[in-house]
């Protein structure tokens, strides 16, 4: 199977990777992470996309221990459930804190971090994690 | 809705195990010959392979043509669907369409899957494929992370323990001891959990369905023959990949639509099923798919449940042990649903008897993304 | 007298990662006498995580130096990283961080070299961007994942973090740079080679002939070009390989510890490399009083060293709250075992 980091791939993923854009449908104001075409609640094509500030609450985490290939220097990763201040819900890694601290509630923020790297030659791809706010949080 | 009857002719399953000495062709082969020794020899106008990852597993594309010249199947209709999980009864459900429309009389159905191929950070690897890979994909966030949060956010909800939906894998261990070709026939406590490793917090090894590779046989038909069992109606829906972009991620929309579609086309009510197989692959999603299915209230199908009957409603759930304990060989498991639901309504599984009560397979991918529902009922 | 400042720190920002190494778990590790802490002056090192490195370090620091510049990151026409630690050997550092900051295609980018001093060199670079007009705004970062071979007295220092600078014009800077002065020799005090991961260096042949003879002729030089002089100063920050160099130089100098002081950070987090006298700058940026002078003296082997004379204004204080201060990064730890610091700076080798 492809092992290999595509460098197409991960350039055309850069927007995906180093911000996060969401979306907020014009129709019934639901905001929702991927963008998609049209909204997920009303179907409404009327869609805009905004670059998120990346601050927001870790509301629901797990320590997972069984780690996919090419993630697994990070072991236990811990998947969190963050709500951004702008509405919508998205799914990440949260680093830089330790497990007995972790709570419902506690005050994240988006930060640029590796997520995988290619062997010893190939790519080293970029992109969002969360983190426990410093100094409760600068957007 | 179709013109012609879709009839279930036979079917054959080889055990889910770990077959290390098999692979696709292997597989394929076994589940046929078993399916020739109940039902006779076969002539398939239409061959359908339902797989989820053979290019991944065994560098092979076009698997459904290998498998045809390897089986000698000459000159007939050939192609593999794929739905992530939900291959199955996808394949299940373009089988039907293939018999109802008449452009198939005769078509053989293998659902076949190599899984314990690789160590399991890899298979782990291949599993997160059936994400959006542009997402949870790249960023590494597996299945069961996805699931384990769920399990989080449904217990904070309605107020459970994670005892309390542990009852789910004790029941499945139970019933898989009857299912000859379940993976895990072996029974475990209420508090086996225990020695169970975590595989994301709160969901142990016990919560999550085991790796196994499997392969199984129906044989579809426009002609009823001797048949006793046939596919009353289909239906499916999907959703956001993802469940927390929806408005609620505890509650499968999809699910429900799948299968109230599957009911409409069989013109029948949920009250009127007995028997049901579910898609269990992480014990949450167990107690979720029963509310979505309309068996119990949101939320409360962990008091409706019955483990000692392992019923829910009016209906037997999951006797094959699901996909907890019979086992989850990704594209096949549909396939052995239907097999397995085939076998209890013409009587091969003498402990189970659901009269003229109908049947319902439900298959889906990812957590509640894509769901498929088939309705089986006996017709003699 | 100084001629007119045309440049001044618009914004700045520190970053340093969580985790900590103690000194004396590292000369537990290798048998080192534990008064070494004592005689180099450093408690413990910063030690990035497993997901970061000087472009992740680089990215957070700027992010700081953007928000408290108050500017729209696409005004930003120069984006210039200082590193001795670069993720890739070729594909700049400066490209990625700019991308993910939406600095926009139409500006100059690249990453610098000289060992712990590139940074401060694309300081003086950007003064002169833009005291010629060429730009507007100039994004500078200084930051390392410092590398030391296992078990050499460079490990007990060689940390990891980053500052970052917003150069731009007078007029809405927080601090003036009103001159500085390079001085820059060829000198093999302490390299690495390509594709070879740990330096060498030449023990105290980094002292006399390296760092102190440069240091001190850099500050020669500025004052001789601008006729200050070492009382003019309040604040002295050096580059600090370790606690008692910035002391020694500064001594030499005529400078009091009371003004080396408040920009010592080494002792705290170890020696960040490009961060290092530039973290002590942004020390001082984020404690001193408005009208406060301040002598900055980098210094990279190979060698050169610079000197900046830095006059803090009024509107450096309304800033400082704006992000994260570098105390605060200071005093955001955790520490760890050896063991983790080799699993979090790849020093285990799998095959």
């Amino acid at each position: 199977m492809a092992s290999r980091d595509s460098p197409s791939r991960i350039w055309r993923l850069r927007d995906s990777l180093y911000s996060i854009r969401y979306a907020r449908c014009r129709s019934c104001g639901y905001a929702f992470y991927p963008p998609r075409v049209s909204c997920i609640r009303c179907s409404s094509r009327d869609i805009e996309i905004s670059v998120s500030r990346g601050l927001g609450v870790l509301e629901e985490y797990t320590v997972l221990y069984q780690v996919p290939a090419r993630y697994q220097d990070s072991a236990p990763v811990i998947v969190g459930l963050v709500r951004l201040d702008e509405g919508f819900r998205m799914y990440g890694h949260v680093v830089d804190v330790d497990i007995k601290d972790l709570r419902r509630g506690l005050r994240v923020e988006a930060v640029l971090r590796r997520i995988r790297v290619d062997g010893s030659s190939g790519l080293i791809v970029y992109g969002i994690k969360f983190r426990p706010t410093i100094g409760g949080g600068h957007g | 809705m179709g013109e012609r009857r879709v009839y279930i002719g036979g079917g054959g399953a080889i055990e889910i195990d770990r077959h290390y000495d098999k692979g696709y062709k292997a597989l394929a082969l076994e589940a046929i010959r078993r399916l020739e020794k109940s039902y006779g020899t076969i002539e398939p106008d239409t061959l359908i392979i339902s797989s989820m990852s053979p290019e991944s597993m065994s560098e092979q594309i076009g698997i459904a043509g290998v498998i045809a010249d390897y089986l000698g199947l000459k000159r007939i209709n050939v192609m593999r669907i794929e739905m992530g999980e939900a291959s199955g009864l996808a394949s299940i459900a373009a089988s039907y369409s293939m018999i109802a429309s008449g452009v198939s009389r005769r078509l053989l159905v293998i659902g076949v899957e190599k899984v314990v191929e690789l160590p399991t950070p890899y298979i782990v690897r291949v599993y997160s494929m059936i994400g959006d890979a542009d997402y949870t994909g790249i960023y590494g966030i597996p299945p069961a992370s996805e699931a384990s949060l769920i399990a989080n956010l449904y217990m904070d909800r309605f107020g459970y323990s994670y005892e309390d939906l542990f009852r789910w894998p004790v029941t499945m261990h139970r019933n898989a001891v009857k299912n000859p070709h379940a993976m895990l026939r072996f029974t475990i406590k209420s508090d086996s959990y225990k020695d169970s490793p975590v595989v994301s917090d709160p969901l142990r090894l016990l919560d999550v369905y085991p790796f196994g590779d499997g392969g199984s046989a129906i044989y579809l038909t426009s002609d009823p023959g001797d048949t006793a069992v046939e596919i009353a109606g289909i239906g499916s829906s999907s959703d956001a990949q993802d469940a927390i972009s929806r408005e609620d991620p505890l509650f499968f929309s999809a699910v429900r639509e799948g299968f109230e579609r599957a009911l409409r086309m069989a013109g029948v009510e949920r009250d009127h099923v007995r028997i049901v197989e579910i898609h269990d692959s992480f014990t949450p999603y167990a107690y979720i798919i029963l509310e979505s299915m309309g068996f119990a209230e949101r939320g409360d199908s962990p008091r409706r449940f019955s483990p000692d009957s392992s019923s829910i409603y009016r209906a037997y759930v999951n006797l094959s042990g699901g996909l907890k304990a019979r086992g989850h060989p990704w594209g096949a498991t549909g396939v052995y649903q239907v097999y397995e639901l085939f076998q209890i309504l013409s009587g091969a599984w003498s402990h189970v008897d659901v009269g003229d009560g109908y049947a319902v397979a439900q298959n889906m991918s990812g957590a509640g993304a894509q769901s498929y529902s088939a309705i089986l009922r006996r017709v003699r | 007298m100084a001629s007119q400042p045309q440049a001044g720190i618009v914004g700045w920002g520190a970053y340093i990662p969580l985790y900590r190494l103690k000194v004396s778990e590292i000369a537990r590790m290798w048998g080192y006498d534990e008064s070494i802490a004592k005689s180099l002056w450093v408690e413990e090192k910063s030690v990035g995580g497993v997901d970061e490195d000087t472009i992740t370090i680089s990215w957070e620091a700027s992010r700081y130096a953007i928000m408290r510049a108050g500017i729209d990151p696409r005004e930003i026409g120069a984006v210039f990283v200082g590193t001795e630690s670069k993720p890739y050997a070729v594909k700049p550092s400066a490209t990625v961080i700019a991308e993910a900051l939406g600095i926009p295609p139409s500006k100059l980018s690249s990453d610098l070299e000289f060992a712990c001093r590139a940074a401060s060199e694309a300081v003086r670079i950007s003064a002169g961007l833009i005291s010629s007009g060429m730009v507007r705004y100039s994004l500078v970062v200084g930051a390392d994942t410092a590398q030391a071979s296992p078990g050499d007295v460079l490990e007990f220092t060689a940390s990891s973090g980053g500052a970052a600078f917003v150069i731009g014009p007078p007029r809405v800077s927080a601090a003036l740079i009103e001159d500085s002065y390079s001085y820059v020799t060829d000198m093999p005090d302490f390299w690495r080679r390509e594709g070879y991961p740990y330096p060498e260096h030449g023990e105290s042949f980094t002292g006399e002939p390296a760092y102190f003879n440069h240091v001190i002729n850099a500050v020669k030089g500025l004052l001789d070009k601008t006729g200050l002089r070492v009382s003019d100063f309040d604040y002295a920050v050096f580059h600090q390989p370790n606690g008692k160099f910035p002391l020694q130089v500064g001594a030499r100098l005529g400078i009091p510890r009371e003004k080396i002081l408040p920009g010592m950070v080494t002792p705290y987090i170890g020696n960040t490399y490009n961060g290092s006298a530039l973290l002590g700058l942004i020390r001082v940026l984020e404690s001193a009083k408005p009208g406060s002078r301040i002598l900055v003296a980098p210094y990279g082997s190979g060698a050169g060293a610079d000197a900046f004379s830095i006059l803090l204004l009024d509107r450096v204080e309304e800033k400082r709250g704006l992000a994260p201060r570098l105390d605060e990064m200071i005093n955001r730890k955790i520490y760890i075992g050896y063991g983790e610091y080799m699993k979090y700076r790849r020093k285990i080798v799998k095959q």
